[in-house]
């Protein structure tokens, strides 16, 4: 194994985990499984691509117009239908996701057409020398991106009073709410939080590949491998999560030749939660606990 | 007449059937006056009864919210295509083979995913899903991703497939219809409301479980087998395509989870109503699709058939209480 390949997965493993974080923050707060997290990212990408041709500006510098926009009209989607189906249950939802990354997709698709595109940007295809490996700067930033994030995640839930309302309307709801917590409003504003941060993969996903209008189903199973990797609603275990799924398809597509690349992640990904009950099972067993008490909410 | 009017299980699962079989006799006497379009549209229509019905076992009826439809649709795809082509075998033996490695593929799905619970199993049938997509793209023994075609001459002309896939519905429904109304079906919709309880019970969720997958597998291959037939010649894209799931679950859900007739409404109105009548514009209709989606499950949970039913039940209800 050369050392190319454990450089390219980790470079990688630093996307993942920006698709990752977003979706574990809202599963995390909210046990809300947002299946339209990939169609946000895609949506933060063509975002991006209408403002950089108004405005002619840098990929990365059109965030500042791109993050708020998203975030305020997500903010909606989640206060007012989101959090009402939580209360009836699992099934509606997901359902209700499920409804709105069909169509987002299907919005862009007729807007924008199903070609696929990239965002333009002078240093996309910019090579710069890494531990002796040339590696594409844009790689190198996607990593930064990524431990930036996490590192950014972990310090508003650790030391702020936003994170420690967010914690606890995770934790326990009702209690939060007589706390004088607004509960619907944390959870809307983790979900425009974590339509942000899709915006941001968006934007980097635009410049460093390129996208369609369907891309985002296969980015949202990459975020869940991520998710369950990495345990919920813990940022430093998303981005550990992304560095690992990162490196397995890196090391499995050098092994197993190129167009097995996305094949590993999903093969992983089904040998991951087959092995997750037996997994938990035995760490229950280890620690002598029953598997009632296991502890599932958000840690910072 | 006491076995057909009375309220409850034995005499609802005969007015069923009975609709069903009046049904299927009109589909049939009609045959004859359709022309060449109508036909291919019905055919299609009917496909999709078949498979959203089948959805509708594990989905609906069992709470196992599945986004592998698509994955069998392949399977049933390839099955028939790969053996006419090979082997050159008679239509109805390709169909009851696709049904075989449907029933097959389904258990090997519910082996690996039954032990997970709620969103991991969706997520994990979304794993498949997509693995099963690439895993045709790279294999070169179905063509990778050329993809294959049917012998022109082995496959049924338009007239005879309607009438194969009038069976595949047929079956379909009458199996929907036998679950639903019967204990299995008591014991699956218990394991939905509630895994531990139904346990605790003496009911084994994972047989149970089981039972509606290799169903809901088995009918999905067959009508995958028939729509490849229709096309002729498929590819990974589109026989495995994630459309086919997410266009079956809306069907699903529009019409009425866990209902016999839910599935059938679901189908025509949004095949019939959206998607042919939007023909020449496929992203407005997935995009309308989508919105009757969301605004069914905001406000109409139970989909249109459970919401009818119960507005005529409270009414009922009402009339009877003024009468007392």
């Amino acid at each position: 194994m050369d050392l190319g390949v454990v450089i390219a997965g980790l470079l990688t493993g630093g996307l993942y985990a920006i698709i990752g974080l977003g979706l574990s923050l809202v599963f995390g707060v909210m046990r809300l499984v947002n299946l339209a997290h990939g169609e946000l990212i895609v949506v933060g990408a063509y975002a991006a691509s209408l403002v950089i041709s108004w405005l002619g500006i840098d990929p990365f510098l059109s965030l500042v117009l791109v993050v708020p926009v998203l975030a305020a009209l997500a903010y909606p989607v989640q206060r007012y239908l989101l959090t009402g189906l939580l209360r009836r249950g699992l099934e509606p939802p997901l359902v209700a996701t499920f409804g709105l990354s069909l169509i987002i997709s299907a919005g862009l698709t007729a807007l924008a057409g199903g070609d696929p595109r990239k965002l333009p940007s002078t240093y996309s295809t910019a090579g710069m020398n890494l531990l002796g490996q040339q590696v594409r700067v844009i790689d190198v930033v996607g990593l930064a991106i990524g431990v930036a994030l996490t590192v950014i995640i972990y310090l508003v839930m650790r030391h702020t009073r936003w994170g420690a309302a967010l914690r606890a309307a995770s934790t326990d709801p009702s209690t939060a709410g007589t706390m004088g917590i607004n509960v619907n409003a944390v959870y809307a504003i983790t979900f425009a939080a974590s339509a942000g941060i899709a915006a941001i993969g968006g934007v980097f996903i635009g410049t460093a590949y390129s996208f369609t209008p369907t891309s985002g189903m296969g980015y949202i199973l990459i975020g869940f491998t991520v998710v369950v990797l990495g345990g919920t609603g813990s940022a430093w275990g998303t981005l550990i999560g992304g560095l690992v799924l990162g490196l397995v398809q890196s090391i499995g597509g050098a092994l197993l030749g190129g167009q097995y690349r996305d094949f590993v992640i999903y093969a992983f990904f089904i040998i991951v939660l087959a092995a997750k009950p037996i997994a938990e099972h035995l760490l229950d067993r280890v620690r002598s606990r029953p598997g009632a008490i296991r502890q599932t909410g958000v840690r910072a | 007449m006491k076995r057909l009017f009375d309220a409850g299980v034995a005499p609802a699962r005969n007015r069923s059937l009975i609709g069903l079989a009046i049904g299927l006799v009109i589909l049939i006497a009609v045959q004859g006056a359709l022309g060449r379009y109508q036909v291919s549209v019905l055919t299609t229509l009917l496909l999709y009864v078949c498979v959203v019905s089948a959805w509708n076992l594990i989905g609906g009826v069992a709470g196992q919210f599945s986004l592998a439809p698509s994955a069998f649709v392949g399977v049933g795809s390839y099955t028939v295509v790969m053996l006419l082509r090979g082997l050159e075998t008679p239509v109805w033996l390709a169909l009851a083979l696709a049904v075989v490695a449907g029933a097959l593929f389904a258990a090997i799905l519910g082996l690996i995913l039954f032990r997970l619970r709620g969103f991991y199993f969706t997520i994990g049938t979304l794993a498949v899903a997509l693995a099963a997509m690439t895993w045709m793209t790279t294999w070169e023994f179905t063509g990778g991703t050329r993809g294959i075609s049917a012998p022109l001459a082995l496959i049924p002309d338009s007239k005879t497939l309607y009438l194969w896939a009038l069976a595949a519905a047929g079956i379909a429904l009458v199996a929907s219809i036998l679950v639903i109304h019967s204990s299995l079906g008591l014991r699956l919709r218990s394991v939905r409301d509630g895994e531990d309880i139904a346990d605790s019970l003496g009911i084994s969720p994972f047989s149970t479980k089981m039972v509606a997958m290799l169903l809901s597998g088995a009918l999905t291959a067959l009508g995958g087998g028939l729509f490849a037939l229709q096309k002729a010649s498929i590819e990974p894209f589109s026989a495995f395509s994630l459309d086919w799931s997410i266009t079956i679950i809306v069907m699903a859900i529009i019409g009425g989870l866990g209902t016999v007739w839910g599935p059938v409404i679901g189908v025509v109105v949004i095949y019939y109503g959206i998607t042919v009548q939007l023909q020449s514009l496929p992203a407005v209709s997935a995009l309308l699709s989508g919105l009757i989606l969301v605004l069914v499950i905001r406000f109409l949970p139970g989909g249109i058939l459970g919401t009818v039913v119960a507005g005529v039940r409270a009414l009922a209800s009402r009339r009877t209480r003024r009468a007392g």
